[in-house]
């Protein structure tokens, strides 16, 4: 790098408006680690990090009710397990947390477990509204509870994945057209390894 | 502990000089291993190398150095000078920590932006490499035989590995390439007859446009959750908040890089004086026009020219921004702030050989009876993400297929509530036909690799596929949003 010179201008009366101090404020915190919330899961009560530990893990903020997006969801969350194979349970989990903090209890969680016959290492999790809100306020996400009678919760259909190890989080939509491919994504985050499988990781031509 | 400007009030502005980054020097072909006979198609390649690896950069004087990951040790990188006609070999060497913890990824991919090569050395999002590897590319640095116009132009080069370009250019993985050829001749004494004679040398200066965050310690702050695109509170010209630069009375050539993740600019001097735009993303307009501002938003590349020369000694004249943006997906006002980004001292006289002539080139124009398909391309927001065409990222589908030799139109959308989206296509450059129905303004009428889609906005391109066939990535180049998957790629097949 050239500078080509060190010493400061003194600022000329006409530009000293331009010449003020710029402020250096706090900002919202980012994330780096999970927030360690309560949770709920549907084979019994953990604390979020302990759940995580040093895997790496995939969250889908659903809620049981949920006749939009959340099917769905789930639906590609399994063939995404399924790719993943052993990986589930061993150094990545997979964390269902329900949305609808009210109505989702104990029984409405195992309930959905057992209905998706979840594989071990993804758990179905209930958690309190003040704790979602603390986890909400951290990923950045807003889910509107519908006004209506219907008690719909509107909410984007974003899987959140990640590491507290690597410290790297990133969100993707879990409509994506293929599941390999959030797969893919979440094992770059995870480990940057995804793409041995192409054959592309070293290109010599 | 250094007193730190948290605790004093702030960070003062034009207390650093403009750093200017010096040129990639060539490096022997024998520390490129193992050139194949592709690196030979268009002659003997030059050859260059570039590592990647953590270093410290400093921001500003009074602020702790950061460490940021760079090319070549410094940020912004090295300037790569080609010259057209010459082809040029890079070997790439990623040694980033792999026990990084934080925002980005240390598996990089490097793409040549703006630049005519093959897609294969383009940089596609998935080819990364892991530290500890290495990745060879050829920049053929030729201009399609069916065009007799002139391709000399600002480029740049920086990260683009899929989901986490943000993060990596963020770090700083970002450098510029000035191309040159006999016109665009890198010599303001040039006695060849069709050489322009631009402002060159020490009066040729690159000027990269960012807006960062950092935390109390020094280090970069980057949210990993903004999916709106990140937008700083610090400006930065070449790494240096608010520099300032001295310069004589005479002719200067800026080449200047928006390299923020989201942030647009509209740039003005302060004392309300014109100057030239001479260039735009894919080389020399057809004729300098004079502006007293220009806009530009992430990725895009203008080139002016300030005749300082009509300001007396002593002189101060700031660089401003009057764009006020509040977060990533568009400008709240125009025209009512006035953010210092850096500060020009006149401070003597200097002789000025160079010219800023009043034809600059021809383009060639656009020819319609080659186009084979007109197409439109939608960029939207649906189902709380960002889409191309009703689409997400899919590395394994092209948005549609082109064939080789041919034309086509593309109608380009943005049908987002309000966001605005640049629209950058790799391999190809662009002419824009019309611009909402209009004429484009003329700076917008050279051969351009980003647009600025508007609110609501439709532009018409048209597009050559000259020579090379694969995939050509097409996305949003406020990066949030391209992590976020709006990104596509089209298929141009032989």
């Amino acid at each position: 790098m050239f500078s080509p010179d060190d010493t400061p201008p003194v600022i000329r009366p006409e530009l000293q408006h331009l010449a003020a101090p710029i402020p250096l404020n706090d900002h919202e915190p980012v994330i780096d680690r999970l927030v360690d919330i309560a949770i709920q899961t549907h084979i019994g009560p953990t604390q979020m990090s302990k759940l995580i530990g040093n895997k790496g893990i995939i969250l889908q903020l659903f809620y049981t009710r949920c006749k939009g997006v959340c099917p769905g969801t789930t639906a590609m969350l399994k063939t995404v397990a399924h790719q993943l194979g052993k990986r589930i349970g061993k150094d990545i989990v997979i964390l269902s947390l329900s949305l609808d903090a009210e109505r989702d209890g104990l029984s409405d969680i195992k309930r959905y477990a057992a209905m998706h016959r979840l594989p071990k290492g993804w758990y179905a999790a209930t958690c309190s509204k003040g704790d979602l809100a603390l986890l909400l306020k951290q990923l950045r996400l807003t889910v509107t509870p519908s006004k209506g009678r219907d008690g719909t919760i509107k909410h984007a259909s974003q899987l959140v994945y990640g590491s507290n190890v690597s410290g790297r989080w990133r969100m993707i939509n879990a409509e994506l057209p293929k599941p390999e491919l959030i797969r893919d994504m979440v094992e770059m985050t995870i480990d940057g390894l995804a793409y041995q499988r192409r054959g592309v990781s070293q290109k010599r031509s | 502990m250094k007193s730190l400007p948290f605790q004093v009030g702030g960070l003062r502005p034009f207390i650093d000089a403009l750093p200017i980054p010096g040129r990639l020097s060539e490096t022997p072909m024998a520390s490129i291993p193992a050139l194949t006979p592709r690196y030979f198609t268009y002659g003997t390649p030059k050859c260059y190398t570039l590592r990647e690896h953590e270093a410290f950069h400093q921001f500003h004087r009074d602020l702790p150095p950061t460490l940021m990951w760079t090319y070549n040790g410094t940020f912004p990188g090295p300037i790569i000078a080609h010259r057209l006609g010459t082809p040029a070999a890079f070997r790439r060497i990623n040694d980033l920590n792999p026990n990084y913890r934080g925002f980005g990824i240390v598996e990089t991919v490097l793409h040549n932006h703006g630049g005519w090569q093959s897609p294969e050395d383009d940089g596609w999002p998935m080819d990364l490499i892991r530290p500890g590897e290495e990745h060879y590319y050829l920049i053929p640095n030729q201009v399609a035989d069916n065009d007799r116009s002139h391709w000399a132009s600002t480029i740049w080069y920086h990260d683009h590995v899929a989901d986490h370009t943000a993060g990596n250019v963020y770090h700083g993985l970002a450098g510029m390439v000035n191309q040159f050829d006999d016109v665009d001749s890198d010599n303001e004494n040039d006695t060849n007859p069709v050489s322009l004679r631009l402002p060159s040398g020490a009066y040729d200066i690159p000027l990269v446009l960012g807006d960062y965050i950092l935390n109390r310690d020094g280090s970069l702050y980057f949210d990993q959750m903004n999916d709106a695109g990140q937008v700083g509170n610090l400006f930065c010209v070449n790494g240096k908040v608010q520099p300032y630069l001295n310069v004589a009375r005479r002719k200067y050539r800026f080449r200047i890089l928006c390299a923020s993740q989201a942030r647009h600019f509209r740039l003005k001097l302060s004392n309300g004086a014109s100057f030239h735009v001479i260039a735009s993303d894919g080389g020399l307009l057809e004729a300098p026009v004079e502006v007293t501002n220009l806009y530009i938003v992430p990725g895009e590349r203008y080139e002016i020219i300030v005749d300082f020369s009509k300001f007396s000694l002593g002189t101060q004249v700031a660089l401003i921004n009057d764009v006020d943006q509040k977060d990533g997906n568009k400008p709240a006002n125009i025209g009512r702030v006035a953010i210092p980004m850096m500060l020009f001292v006149i401070n003597r006289d200097a002789p000025d050989p160079s010219r800023l002539p009043a034809k600059l080139q021809t383009i060639t124009p656009p020819d319609l009876s080659k186009v084979i398909a007109t197409r439109t391309i939608k960029f939207h927001r649906s189902k709380g993400a960002w889409m191309i065409n009703d689409r997400f990222w899919n590395p394994d589908v092209p948005l549609f297929r082109c064939r080789l030799g041919t034309a086509e139109r593309w109608i380009v959308t943005n049908g987002s509530g309000g966001w605005e989206h640049p629209f950058h296509l790799h391999v190809e450059n662009y002419q824009v036909l019309r611009r909402n129905g209009q004429l484009p303004p003329m700076i917008e009428r050279g051969r351009k690799d980003i647009l600025n889609l508007g609110s609501g906005a439709t532009v018409e391109l048209y597009i050559q596929f000259h020579r090379y066939a694969g995939r050509y990535t097409v996305h949003c180049h406020n990066v949030g949003h391209e992590d976020l998957a709006m990104m596509g790629w089209v298929d141009v097949q032989p």
